[in-house]
């Protein structure tokens, strides 16, 4: 998904959402626009924010999404380049995932087990929060040096353009 | 810094350089004169080979300058910031645009113009253009025909290094080329489907201004990809790299960056310019320079807004527009109409490198006579590429099974947009707004201009004989899309200066000339009469190294 999917993807999400709940109310109505030293996630949604990236992209023979400083990176962009229109789902939907641990589990998304967590996930991974949420952190951890680098054939110069035929096990090429 | 010279060049893009260049080897002292600022080869290419992480936002940009400084270049895809230093500033140089008609003006403002932006994509035109409005009436004639302008295609290509696959065809005639680029085996499938099921129609590889082998000392491509972040081997044809370079060589040429070109002084009695007026971008201060011979070349629109704002007595429609005809008939190529869908198969095979060129289906469209089956007039080309899709594709789930996937490569996917040939309409035109003015009060220019009918009929045959296309290369989840039809999208502005035989109805005459100011040249944009469907730059340049050649001949009589 390109910037410009996400833009239209974030402002589709944003119209229609019912904003319910007290700290809803409350976050719609506080300016967003994180001025010097505010910040726009507290350390509760911090973590889920980081729970939920390395849920995405979790850690194998490669860096994973927190190795790859991506949770950094999406709040960045949630920060500075979503209007507080765009991204007020997004915190919702964080909101309401660890909201919603805490029913089931007694304690935050991010300190639920890897199996809650993914039953979690699964059931909110066709809303908006989790859909704007993956774009960011696939983008983010590909656009990281750690991500993009571990990556086989990244080659910034690479001298040539030729096809090549892939092995046929491992889908890469030697 | 003398202000007398034997010949002005105004802008340095792809026009300008080549401007330059002939002029200055012909012996003539040239003062090139740039609104934009300096430009150092290598120097100045801070996002060359800088990978996304160097950058704060990487592929998101920074959104909020985007919306206060870039609105319209930042639309555009190859803005960003890596190559952010080359583009118009479009808080500082504004236009205005007519309400319900957007217009998409993107602008350089950097030595070197839009040559270090471009898509690099050379085609000539053959007499199936330069007889287009002759036969079907729109538009005036063409004062030249391809015999005219032939030698000096090959003059230019033989000089910038095109690469490109002779094919033999009417409508797109070879060009002096350098080896092609290499399709892959998806676009081979695709060429072969095509030619097989479409007689009349075929794919070639794109011809483009890009080395694939050394060439007058510059080395070729390293398939990093992006050209426009601009290239240290200069392996891509660009001003700043090439004619202003060999122009420097001659030891004749002053370059003044930063210099915005107010007006042209002209001589009642003379009836020639005099003087350029020029106002420096950074301090403001007023200069005027004058020359034997003016060679505008400051783009279609920048080059119209400095006649229509060099009015005068004998002038009182602005320099030059006696006809009427400056700032009318606009043109540009229809834009981002496209086709594309997944190539089943050939999941062995990958790429190495990013091929700086696609494929090239040349016009099949009302090429000896109409087409019964076309409501349309004119025809159009089609430019794409296949390619395995990467990891910003949709890929379903999260977690190991996920990064795994998105992490190889997709499926082949083959997209194909058409480039359609815009007809001239007197109603497409710009003109100076009457109230506003820029930074350095200058009226700013106003653009009142959009598709019509032929365009959107066009555009749906685009749209049904790509998919046809596809279709028949086995090519699934097909789709079409119209684009946003906002013209100024395809950057090929031509025609507000048109060249014509009759003074009543065009500008200039079939040199480049001005009907009415014999000492003043147009060789960008601005002098097109009509279209075609091909990318407009190689033209250009064949165009103005031909005006400048007469040019020179005309100073070295005696004549100028």
């Amino acid at each position: 998904m390109n910037r410009r999917e996400l833009l239209r993807a974030a402002i589709g999400s944003g119209t229609g959402l019912a904003l319910i709940g007290l700290h809803r109310a409350c976050l719609a109505g506080a300016n967003l626009d994180a001025a010097p030293g505010q910040e726009l996630l507290d350390d509760e949604l911090r973590r889920v924010l980081a729970a939920i990236a390395e849920c995405i992209i979790p850690e194998t023979d490669t860096p994973g999404a927190i190795a790859a400083g991506v949770p950094q990176f999406a709040e960045l962009i949630l920060t500075d380049w979503y209007t507080p229109e765009e991204r007020q789902p997004v915190l919702d939907g964080m909101r309401a995932l660890d909201d919603a641990c805490v029913n089931d589990y007694g304690r935050g998304f991010a300190a639920c087990t890897a199996a809650e967590q993914v039953s979690e996930l699964t059931r909110v991974q066709d809303g908006e929060m989790f859909k704007v949420l993956k774009s960011l952190v696939v983008n983010g951890y590909f656009t990281s040096e750690p991500g993009a680098t571990s990556q086989h054939g990244y080659d910034p110069m690479p001298g040539v353009y030729k096809e090549v035929v892939l092995d046929a096990a491992t889908g890469r090429w030697s | 810094m003398s202000t007398e010279f034997d010949a002005i060049v105004i802008g340095s893009g792809i026009s300008g350089g080549w401007a330059a260049k002939e002029l200055s080897e012909k012996g003539l002292k040239t003062l090139v004169l740039e609104r934009g600022h300096h430009v150092e080869h290598i120097r100045d290419y801070q996002g060359e080979h800088q990978p996304p992480w160097h950058y704060r936002y990487r592929d998101y940009g920074d959104r909020k300058l985007h919306e206060t400084d870039y609105p319209i270049q930042s639309k555009f895809g190859w803005f960003n910031d890596h190559n952010r230093q080359f583009w118009n500033n479009d808080r500082l140089n504004p236009y205005v645009q007519a309400e319900g008609k957007p217009f998409n003006w993107v602008r350089a403002d950097a030595l070197g113009g839009r040559s270090i932006l471009w898509g690099r994509q050379c085609y000539r035109w053959s007499d199936l253009d330069f007889e287009a409005n002759k036969r079907d009436g729109h538009g005036i004639d063409w004062p030249i025909r391809y015999k005219d302008i032939e030698p000096w295609y090959s003059y230019v290509e033989k000089y910038a290094g095109i690469s490109g696959q002779a094919e033999g065809l009417p409508q797109l005639p070879d060009g002096e080329f350098l080896k092609p680029m290499p399709m892959n085996s998806v676009e081979k499938h695709v060429k072969a489907a095509i030619e097989e099921n479409y007689p009349g129609r075929m794919m070639t590889i794109g011809r483009v201004a890009v080395l694939t082998e050394p060439h007058n000392g510059r080395a070729p491509c390293h398939y990093c990809g992006p050209c426009h972040y601009g290239c240290s081997t200069a392996s891509y044809f660009c001003s700043l790299t090439t004619t202003l370079p060999a122009a420097k060589a001659t030891g004749n040429v002053t370059i003044r960056p930063d210099s915005v070109v107010e007006r042209l002084e002209t001589d009642p009695k003379s009836g020639r310019v005099t003087g350029v007026d020029v106002i420096d971008a950074n301090t403001k201060e007023r200069h005027r320079f004058s020359g034997r011979i003016v060679f505008l070349c400051a783009s279609a629109i920048g080059s119209t807004q400095i006649l229509m704002n060099s009015k005068s007595e004998q002038h009182p429609n602005g320099l030059a527009n006696g006809s009427g005809a400056l700032g009318r008939y606009l043109m540009d190529h229809t834009f981002a109409t496209g086709v594309g869908g997944v190539m089943p198969g050939f999941l062995d095979r990958n790429t190495i490198g990013q091929r700086p060129n696609g494929i090239y289906i040349p016009r099949f469209r009302n090429l000896d006579g109409q087409d019964e089956d076309a409501n349309f007039l004119r025809g159009y080309g089609f430019q794409g590429a296949a390619r395995r899709e990467g990891w910003n594709r949709d890929v379903p789930g999260f977690g190991k099974d996920f990064k795994d996937a998105v992490s190889k490569p997709g499926p082949w996917v083959m997209y194909m947009s058409g480039f359609g040939e815009i007809l001239p309409y007197a109603d497409n035109q710009v003109t100076l707004d009457k109230k506003k003015v820029d930074r350095f009060g200058i009226p700013l220019v106003h653009v009142n201009v959009e598709y019509k009918d032929n365009e959107k009929k066009m555009i749906d045959d685009i749209m049904a004989r790509g998919t046809e296309m596809l279709e028949a290369a086995g090519a699934v989840n097909v789709h079409a899309w119209p684009g946003p039809m906002i013209m100024g999208s395809g950057v090929h502005e031509m025609g507000t200066a048109r060249m014509g035989h009759d003074p009543a109805t065009s500008v200039l005459n079939g040199w480049n000339q001005a009907h009415e100011v014999p000492n003043l040249f147009v060789t960008d944009g601005a002098c097109m009469t009509s279209g075609s469907c091909v990318n407009p730059s190689i033209t250009y340049m064949a165009i103005t190294a031909r005006a400048a050649g007469h040019a020179a001949e005309l100073v070295r009589a005696g004549a100028l």
